[in-house]
């Protein structure tokens, strides 16, 4: 076991493979240069694509020093990568595997997307998943603030106060209460909305008041509030077609999704995977002679 | 549509205000006596007619990177742009390491700022829909995908390619757009997230000079695909790319003026940069910063993202010796990678407070402020999950995201310097808190480059501050103080000119804390200025506290502490100290109407656990010895300017 510690070895390990690499590209080069070859050619597609890409990041014609410039770039990028290549530096490089990876994702996504669902496939989707795209309910109203922060102990009895004299005809709501940041007057709003800025007990209780009569006192996170709700909108359904783009949307990112997994899968049974359970478990943290190694 | 304008008109309705037909100036709007008596005069009657100001911010993260990142996919992120879109939304997803995910409550907007760089890709093999459909295999192969089996599909056609098979009807013609690459994918997928009304998916990139001195920035598009698609982002690289943020700028004033769109850039994590973020001295030059630099930064960079996971960089306690607040999650050890440690001299040019304060000394010099800018705070996080709350964090990298292990593990170990930081150092910060008029990009855009923005380090408090000539305690009180604000004065980031003979500058300001979160402790003002001689000073002033009927300062000046309800071993608090909503009008008692000076807001929190205390309390971790296990969330908002006559 000492001996794989060895640097010696692996340094001569790193030769050998090294050197068996180049000799086996050597044999397999051509030597009058097919695209893996020894050939270098920078023709009209490369130079196209260089100034294309110039072009996208400068937002100007590249003159010909800039040009000259980027073929002496990819040229040097070339040998390199192609040297790199040869020696299967790709190969243990986690960036440049991760990149191909996703490669390989974006070409099957590409597949199955550009292909638009056809009616009946949307209709299904949006039937099964309608739940998601129904509008949920809502209200509008106006409200009283009583701060807590303002007015102590006597919070409630103050807007308990405030409910029996708004109950008169003619009574305006605006004399009444403490300032609010955010307004006395809301429209349209579910209950998410009023949870992100009242506090969730707030929300759900302004769904349930009854409308155009004051009530409460409703507890919010800042204080109690009297509410007169104005307009409740219940839940609906939406239809189709004013949520198309979304359905849409929502079905080419499932067949995403599922696409990537499925051929994954169906990838993977071209390969024969090992795994060295042994390996595996003595090297787990949770394996019993190592564990709580942490320092 | 119907329901944008319905949303909107509720937007509006919710807050009165007078001014007339105009609405909010584009850029942060100055106000002097003359402006806002004008403006007076021409109060219609209607309190409804002409309002159109800001009536609640938007909370969102202008930073966050996915799988497209090779940074973050080389740590085991899986999700890209689209799963990012959804977890901000408000959806479930399924985190990296398998963990299911999602926020407290939506965000209302996220920028995916993926690192910059480009990659080639596979022809889009059904670019011309009835060229496949002419070809035989090609029709197969559109029905196999129809019929729900595109993974066979999928397989076929690769091995087709890979083989050299592939039919040449369905080759894709030279000169279209043959190769869809990653920016093109983000591109894609802030369109279709993008909800106008409801949520808004920023298209944008970080462009992340390298070297690891963070000058990194991201830049952020108004516009959408058809302008963004036109260019590719500014890279690092040459001859395309640079590492000098000049260069930067000339890629947005070319972007701009190619396409008519409009971008802007954030600069973020000052606190590694090793003193390059607020430089004096330009790097690449080695001169003072000359008046091109200066016009440059000032054009382009309106805010700076202040408080992230790699940091808090408001202050830094050897800068503000007198700040018994500075140095929150400080991260001042070295660069971003601790190879080169830190020194003391480099804070000055690291630091929010203080770019201010040396910003005012250059337009003193130059004329021009080059850090005029407003405060944003943003995740940073390479999950692609923009979570910044202490109880639900899932880190800074797929490695990090929540384990038993993250307690004790090390971020980053530099074995050269021997410097090291604990992933328990790792903040759990932060949002960028936005006042627009609505929900979609063009509002959000303006009002961030009108700097109407403020940072918070993961909360969700709201924070008012209106800075004017005239306000009086009474606008305190008033029912609706946003109506007082912003027909007295200007907003954050606005500048107030040329003082009326006599008068002090006066502050509405006004904090609720977070609908489900803590209780608020106090709201201070800090005080930047310049005096004759041109030494630069810095004030924090206590203007309004919780639980003032038993806490008032001592003979010092100094206010007590607000307390601790913290449990950390259950971490759990109560409300039981502390205030849910601070308010009040406040005058400077040290002006001196001939020096420049700036005035923003700090507002403190009670303490509250830290992401640590809910690790050790849901794993059972134990966590290292000087493990921070409380902390104090706070928001800071853009400053107000105040320029004496030149």
């Amino acid at each position: 076991m000492k001996l794989f510690k060895e640097p010696l070895l692996h340094f001569l390990t790193l030769g050998a493979v090294i050197f068996g690499l180049h000799a086996w590209r050597q044999e397999r080069a051509p030597d009058d240069g097919a695209a893996n070859g020894k050939r270098i050619e920078v023709n009209t597609a490369t130079i196209t694509r260089l100034k294309d890409g110039w072009m996208r990041q400068f937002q100007r014609s590249p003159n010909s020093a800039d040009l000259r410039g980027m073929v002496e770039q990819h040229i040097r990028e070339e040998v390199l990568c192609r040297e790199a290549l040869a020696l299967g530096l790709d190969r243990e490089d986690s960036i440049v595997r991760r990149r191909l990876a996703q490669k390989m994702e974006f070409l099957t996504q590409d597949i199955t997307t550009s292909v638009a669902p056809d009616e009946a496939a949307l209709k299904a989707f949006f039937d099964k998943n309608a739940a998601r795209y129904a509008r949920p309910a809502q209200v509008s109203f106006r409200h009283v603030y009583f701060s807590k922060e303002k007015r102590g102990a006597k919070l409630d009895a103050d807007a308990t106060a405030a409910l029996v004299a708004l109950a008169k005809p003619g009574v305006s709501d605006d004399t009444f209460g403490d300032s609010f940041l955010h307004g006395f007057e809301f429209s349209d709003q579910a209950e998410q909305d009023l949870a992100s800025q009242f506090g969730p007990e707030f929300a759900a209780a302004v769904l349930r008041a009854p409308v155009d009569a004051w009530s409460g006192p409703v507890s919010s996170s800042y204080g109690v509030h009297l509410v007169r709700v104005t307009h409740r909108g219940e839940p609906q359904p939406a239809n189709l077609a004013s949520v198309r783009e979304t359905v849409l949307r929502d079905l080419l990112e499932e067949r995403r999704r599922t696409v990537n997994e499925e051929t994954l899968a169906r990838m993977r049974q071209n390969y024969q995977v090992v795994i060295d359970e042994a390996a595996l478990k003595s090297a787990s943290s949770d394996f019993p002679k190592t564990a709580d190694a942490t320092p | 549509m119907k329901t944008t304008t319905k949303m909107l008109l509720a937007v509006l309705l919710t807050t009165p205000l007078f001014a007339a037909e105009e609405s909010l100036p584009a850029d942060a709007g100055t106000l002097d006596k003359e402006k806002a008596d004008a403006a007076f005069k021409e109060r219609p009657y209607s309190p409804y007619a002409g309002r159109n100001f800001p009536s609640r911010p938007f909370f969102g993260d202008t930073h966050l990177h996915t799988s497209y990142s090779f940074d973050a996919g080389t740590f085991g992120c899986r999700l890209g742009p689209r799963d990012a879109y959804q977890f901000a939304r408000g959806e479930e997803v399924t985190a990296s390491t398998g963990q299911r995910a999602k926020l407290s409550r939506p965000l209302d907007f996220l920028v995916v700022a993926d690192h910059s760089d480009n990659m080639g890709l596979f022809p889009m093999l059904f670019g011309g829909a009835p060229q496949v459909m002419a070809d035989p295999t090609g029709r197969r192969w559109y029905e196999m995908i129809q019929k729900g089996e595109g993974g066979k599909a999928a397989l076929e056609i690769i091995a087709t390619f890979g083989e050299g098979k592939f039919p040449p009807a369905l080759q894709v013609a030279p000169g279209t757009p043959a190769y869809r690459d990653a920016w093109n994918a983000t591109i894609d997928a802030a369109e279709e997230y993008n909800d106008p009304g409801r949520f808004t998916a920023f298209i944008g990139y970080e462009w992340t000079a390298q070297g690891t001195s963070n000058i990194h920035r991201n830049v952020i598009f108004r516009d959408n695909a058809a302008l963004a698609r036109q260019v590719a982002p500014f890279t690092v690289d040459p001859p395309a790319g640079s590492a000098n943020e000049r260069d930067l700028w000339k890629w947005m004033q070319a972007y701009e003026d190619k396409t008519g769109g409009d971008v802007l850039a954030i600069p973020h994590n000052g606190n590694v940069s090793n003193a390059r973020m607020f430089p004096l001295i330009e790097f690449f030059t080695g001169k003072p910063m000359d008046l091109t630099y200066v016009q440059a930064r000032n054009k382009w960079e309106h805010l700076y993202e202040v408080t992230q996971m790699k940091g808090d960089g408001e202050s830094h306690p050897f800068l503000s010796p007198n700040d018994e607040f500075a140095g929150y999650e400080t991260w001042d050890k070295g660069n971003l990678d601790a190879g080169v440690a830190k020194t003391k001299d480099m804070l000055q040019f690291e630091y929010a407070r203080q770019a201010l304060l040396n910003g005012m000394k250059v337009e003193k010099e130059l004329g021009v402020n080059p850090f005029k800018f407003g405060m944003v705070g943003s995740t940073d996080s390479h999950t692609a999950l923009a979570t910044a709350e202490e109880d639900n964090f899932f880190g800074k990298v797929t490695t990090m995201e929540p384990s038993a292990h993250r307690l004790t593990k090390s971020f980053i170990k530099n074995p050269k310097t021997g410097l090291e930081i604990m992933e328990w150092e790792v903040a759990a910060s932060g949002y960028a808190a936005v006042w627009a008029t609505e929900n979609t990009r063009a509002a959000l855009f303006d009002a961030m480059e009108r700097r109407e923005t403020y940072a918070t380090t993961g909360t969700r408090m709201v924070v008012r501050f209106f800075g004017g000539w005239d306000f009086e305690k009474a606008d305190a009180h008033t029912r609706s103080p946003a109506l007082a604000g912003y027909t007295k004065g200007v907003p954050m980031g606005g500048d107030l000119n040329n003082a009326p003979e006599g008068k002090s500058p006066s502050f509405l300001v006004a904090a609720m804390k977070d609908p489900i979160g803590a209780n608020l402790d106090r709201i201070q003002v800090i005080k930047g200025w310049m005096d004759d001689k041109g030494e630069l000073h810095e004030k924090v002033y206590d203007v309004v506290w919780g639980d003032a009927d038993k806490r008032q300062p001592d003979k010092n000046g100094k206010l007590p502490s607000v307390g601790s309800t913290v449990d950390i071993e259950n971490a759990t608090w109560t409300n039981t100290i502390g205030a849910p909503e601070l308010i009040t009008v406040w005058k400077d008692p040290d002006f001196d109407a001939k020096q420049r000076a700036f005035y923003y807001v700090r507002v403190m929190e009670i303490p509250t656990p830290r992401w640590t205390a809910y690790d050790a309390n849901r794993f059972g971790s134990k966590p290292l010895p000087d493990t921070q296990m409380t902390t104090a969330e706070r928001a800071y908002t853009s400053p107000i300017w105040y320029n004496p006559p030149k």
